[in-house]
């Protein structure tokens, strides 16, 4: 089994007015350098949902893996890993922040986050990285819907 | 972390230009159809082995219609690629993806369409006619220029046979009068309220660039709309 090192927090200095500065402000920047709920072994994470979609606009590609709340039907972990750039990676993690925060996302809630809110919450992306939010809330949904697929299934048998 | 894209071969039978730099490229099956939901959209490929250059389309006919429909406005190379299409010209399409519809349980909408932004909605409302749903919708549709409006004659023939559609058009940049133009100002909320009167009880569709659903999507919220009754889809 391949062990999973965590990253210590580390100051990265980059100069005031500097002309290469960033674009993107400290909380996409934040979840860009820390990402959260990152999955770097799924072989044995058993999760209850999984969602994978690819952007041919930029070719990356997102997986979202969930763990259901059977009972209050709500999200209880949402894990993820991408290929994407800055942009995908931050909003991703806030995006299973959003998901998994005071008690669980609902389910139906889920299916329809809106990228809109995973940029508000980031405190804004440029208009040209905004496809890079719809990525993982679309793979949040492929993993929500497989998720009631199996469920469906399993009470049909 | 491969994901195959299953591309099915379409050929042109027809193209009808619908507005300024807009065009609709009717497309008939060569194998097998698509299965779709009104305002789904499909990607777009000219070529079959490459699998990822492409780009999203919104499907502008709906599920009972012989030919898919992909209205397409010219702002790129790939676009202006798919302008220059002659009849015959193969391309391919997979898909649908996509969840801008709305429910069955919902009989109040209203939609906001900024430019090229109809196509989803023009989709949903002939759907919505077709299978005679009793739902009301109200749909407010903003454009620079009267040359800019997609789909005017059909949507303007669709509200005048259907009490349940409702029209308000808005243009931006242009200022020659017109009977059915409403508004030359932008998409305003408090125009909107007075219109539907009340805000609460509805289901609200946003389409169109990313900064004008932003703004729609927040003015909304501002006027106590709930995030859960907002959806969005922007172009980009």
């Amino acid at each position: 089994m391949r062990k999973i090192t965590t990253i210590k927090k580390k100051k990265i200095a980059v100069p005031k007015d500097s002309i290469c500065g960033w674009v993107y402000n400290d909380t996409v920047k934040e979840h860009f350098m820390y990402p959260k709920n990152f999955l770097t072994n799924d072989e044995e994470y058993d999760a209850d949902g999984v969602g994978m979609v690819g952007s041919p606009a930029c070719g990356d590609m997102m997986m979202v893996w969930i763990k259901v709340d059977k009972k209050s039907q709500k999200i209880k972990e949402c894990k993820w890993r991408t290929f994407g750039c800055a942009s995908a990676i931050a909003s991703t993690s806030m995006m299973s922040v959003m998901a998994t925060e005071k008690g669980g996302m609902e389910l139906n809630k889920a299916i329809y986050l809106k990228p809109e809110q995973i940029v508000d919450r980031l405190g804004g992306l440029p208009d040209r990285k905004f496809h890079c939010s719809v990525l993982g809330q679309e793979a949040l949904k492929e993993a929500v819907e497989d998720y009631l697929k199996h469920a469906k299934n399993s009470k049909q048998k | 972390m491969q994901k195959t894209v299953n591309k099915s071969k379409f050929v042109v039978s027809k193209i009808k230009k619908e507005a300024d730099n807009v065009i609709t490229l009717f497309l008939s099956p060569k194998e097998k159809n698509i299965a779709y939901t009104a305002g789904q959209y499909v990607l777009v490929s000219l070529n079959k082995d490459e699998d990822i250059h492409g780009k999203f389309y919104t499907i502008s006919s709906e599920p009972s219609e012989d030919l898919l429909a992909l209205s397409i406005k010219k702002v790129g190379s790939f676009s202006s690629a798919l302008h220059n299409l002659k009849i015959n010209d193969v391309i391919y399409i997979s898909g649908p993806y996509g969840s801008f519809y709305p429910t069955p349980e919902m009989n109040d909408l209203v939609f906001f369409a900024a430019g090229i932004g109809i196509t989803p909605f023009f989709s949903v409302i002939k759907d919505i006619i077709k299978r005679k749903v009793e739902s009301r919708v109200r749909l407010f549709y903003t454009n620079k220029t009267l040359r800019d409006i997609s789909f005017f004659k059909e949507i303007n023939k669709l509200a005048s046979k259907n009490p349940l559609l409702e029209v308000f058009y808005h243009l931006t940049r242009d200022t020659s009068s017109h009977e059915l133009i409403k508004s030359y100002k932008r998409i305003n909320i408090n125009q909107v309220q007075e219109e539907l009167k009340d805000l609460r009880n509805k289901n609200y569709y946003i389409c169109g660039t990313i900064g004008f659903v932003a703004d729609t999507r927040k003015q909304l919220l501002k006027k106590k709309v709930k995030e859960e009754n907002i959806f969005t889809e922007s172009f980009f």
